[in-house]
């Protein structure tokens, strides 16, 4: 087999660089607030619970307090738009559309967050008598990604003609790809007032989600389509990744690693992209109404059961909303980590992908299909392997060793290791973490939401030729998929919860 | 779409059989690992030594109350 060379023009045309490059620069802009260089204070923030409008947006920090707001909400939007055109042009995407399709897009999410912000939508009962109102919808700010998706869905089945105008900016998996390298930050920040051995414990409860998710689903769901379905193998092995793996890009390996037809991974990553989206609009209720009780097996159940990387983390976001607003006692401990066990779950299992494809070529070539004299490319791995999850471990990592670097110094300037901690916390929490996690990096799980939303044409399923792989995708996905995922989640995350709530 | 029959061949019974006993002969592992190890629930001897002191009324009432 001829030596396969390394495509680098991949580092600056594929959108999981970019999500990589977008998310670090904005990390270590944001960075520069720990070190006393506040170059992203004058980010717009949406206040939690507003009830006057005058007030409901600010500046992300207080020495750009003499930014007026409107002029923060501009500056914020100029940024954001910059730092994704540029990443779009270098794609070759066609720039004025995205440009044209992403101001829209921009818009109509900040418009969905702001509303989803007001206290009579967002405040749970316990900030009632403060805020001073008799009721509201208790749905704590995160409704905006409820609002979005909503809206999304709307448009994009009932306004096709406008959806296909706008839709070069309609990219969930950027977005999501995106958070998810600042979502690093907040655990890395978090992790310095955690235990590391809570933290350890934690990290390998997720890593136990990749057996499932490659060696029970997968040979159930091939078994299930190749039996029962009468799948050829060429059908069934990129399905099975695809509903069990890590949706679009597994099948897209999988079909690569085995060589089936091009037209397979793109009919299965149309059905996952919208069962995901039936999954986000019924999973995080139900796993709330089963498992409110056990919020980190919720969190993980997401990151098992839904298929996309954007919807994984989009219902793992909103299980953690529903669940603090059933629980808000909970937030000030676990806020983020809801999410995250979700993230880590899914990051887990599409770190393998890369692995999963080498070992089906293997298996394909050596005891399948036995094409003699072929080898299998080890660097197969290193194409597949997601570049955004470097991203999240890298801000992860960083963010971490600052925070443990803040708090060696304030010991050494005196202070007992306790409110060193503490100290350290504050600074990270109230600086690095604000500027990354206070707009940003929500305001792209947003954009996330309403991007899934207008890319979702239900039509797809009622396409000619889909029917029998949309029986075996739902027959598999909810007649076992999701309950061994639970089964899973509740065995290695039950109770965990408390180690985060009780540590003193 | 499903196309053409395709015999269900051995190498394929050998790839579920043993990518199955693997899931289990792992998961088992893996959940002695995190029970063994890396318990979820502090332990009682914890919560007294006032690292877990605010898990301590709760893991007395599962103890009944001793």
């Amino acid at each position: 087999m001829s030596q396969q060379k390394i495509d680098w023009s991949s580092m600056y045309k594929k959108e999981d660089w970019w999500a990589l490059w977008i998310g670090l620069l904005v990390f270590f802009l944001c960075l520069g607030v720990v070190g006393g260089a506040d170059l992203m204070g004058w980010v717009n923030l949406v206040a939690g619970n507003w009830l006057d409008p005058a007030k409901s947006v600010t500046v992300t920090t207080k020495q750009y307090s003499w930014l007026h707001p409107a002029a923060s909400v501009i500056l914020t939007y100029l940024f954001i738009l910059a730092i994704f055109t540029i990443g779009a042009a270098a794609m070759g995407l066609n720039v004025k559309k995205y440009i044209a399709g992403f101001t829209f897009i921009y818009w109509v999410t900040f418009l969905c967050w702001w509303v989803g912000s007001w206290a009579y939508v967002a405040a749970t009962p316990p900030d009632w008598p403060k805020l001073k109102i008799p009721w509201a919808l208790s749905l704590t700010p995160e409704a905006g990604f409820i609002f979005a998706l909503i809206l999304g869905l709307l448009i994009g089945n009932f306004a096709r003609g406008f959806t296909e105008r706008i839709k070069e900016a309609a990219r969930p998996e950027w977005y999501i790809k995106t958070a998810i390298v600042l979502l690093g930050t907040l655990i890395g920040v978090k992790a310095i007032m955690i235990d590391p051995r809570i933290l350890a414990n934690y990290l390998f409860r997720g890593l136990c989600a990749i057996v499932e998710a490659y060696l029970i689903y997968w040979a159930l769901v091939y078994v299930f389509a190749r039996r029962l379905f009468k799948f050829t193998r060429e059908w069934a092995a990129p399905l099975a990744s695809g509903i069990s793996v890590c949706g679009v890009s597994a099948a897209i390996a999988t079909a690569a690693a085995i060589k089936a037809h091009p037209r397979i991974p793109i009919m299965v990553s149309s059905l996952v992209i919208v069962f995901a989206v039936v999954e986000l609009l019924i999973l995080p209720w139900f796993a709330t109404w089963v498992m409110g009780e056990q919020p980190l097996v919720a969190g993980a159940w997401m990151g098992l059961a839904v298929k996309t990387d954007g919807a994984a983390a989009a219902s793992a976001a909103m299980t953690e909303t529903l669940i603090f607003a059933k629980h808000p006692e909970w937030a000030p401990y676990l806020k983020g980590w809801i999410l995250n066990a979700g993230v880590v779950t899914k990051i887990f299992i599409d770190i393998f992908i890369g692995v999963w494809a080498f070992l089906l070529a293997v298996i394909w070539v050596t005891s399948i299909e036995r094409r003699p004299g072929e080898r299998v490319r080890k660097l197969e791995i290193w194409f597949r392997f997601p570049k955004f999850v470097l991203g999240y471990f890298a801000t992860f990592l960083i963010a971490m060793a600052v925070g443990s670097w803040l708090v060696s110094q304030f010991q050494a300037a005196g202070l007992s290791a306790v409110d060193a901690v503490k100290k350290a916390s504050a600074v990270m929490d109230g600086g690095l973490a604000k500027e990354t996690d206070g707009f940003l990096r929500k305001f792209f799980f947003a954009l996330t939401f309403f991007s899934i939303g207008l890319v979702s044409d239900f039509r797809v399923l009622r396409q000619e030729g889909y029917g029998k792989m949309a029986l075996v995708y739902f027959l598999a996905l909810f007649g076992f998929i999701i309950w061994i995922g639970l089964f899973i989640s509740w065995l290695f995350f039950h109770e965990v919860h408390w180690l985060f709530i009780e540590r003193t | 779409m499903s196309g053409e029959h395709q015999p269900w061949l051995p190498a394929e019974t050998k790839l579920i059989a043993v990518s199955l006993i693997l899931a289990v002969v792992l998961l088992g592992l893996l959940w002695w690992i995190a029970t063994l190890l890396m318990p979820a629930v502090p332990s009682i001897v914890a919560a007294r030594d006032g690292q877990y002191a605010r898990a301590l009324p709760r893991l007395l009432r599962r103890e009944g109350g001793r």
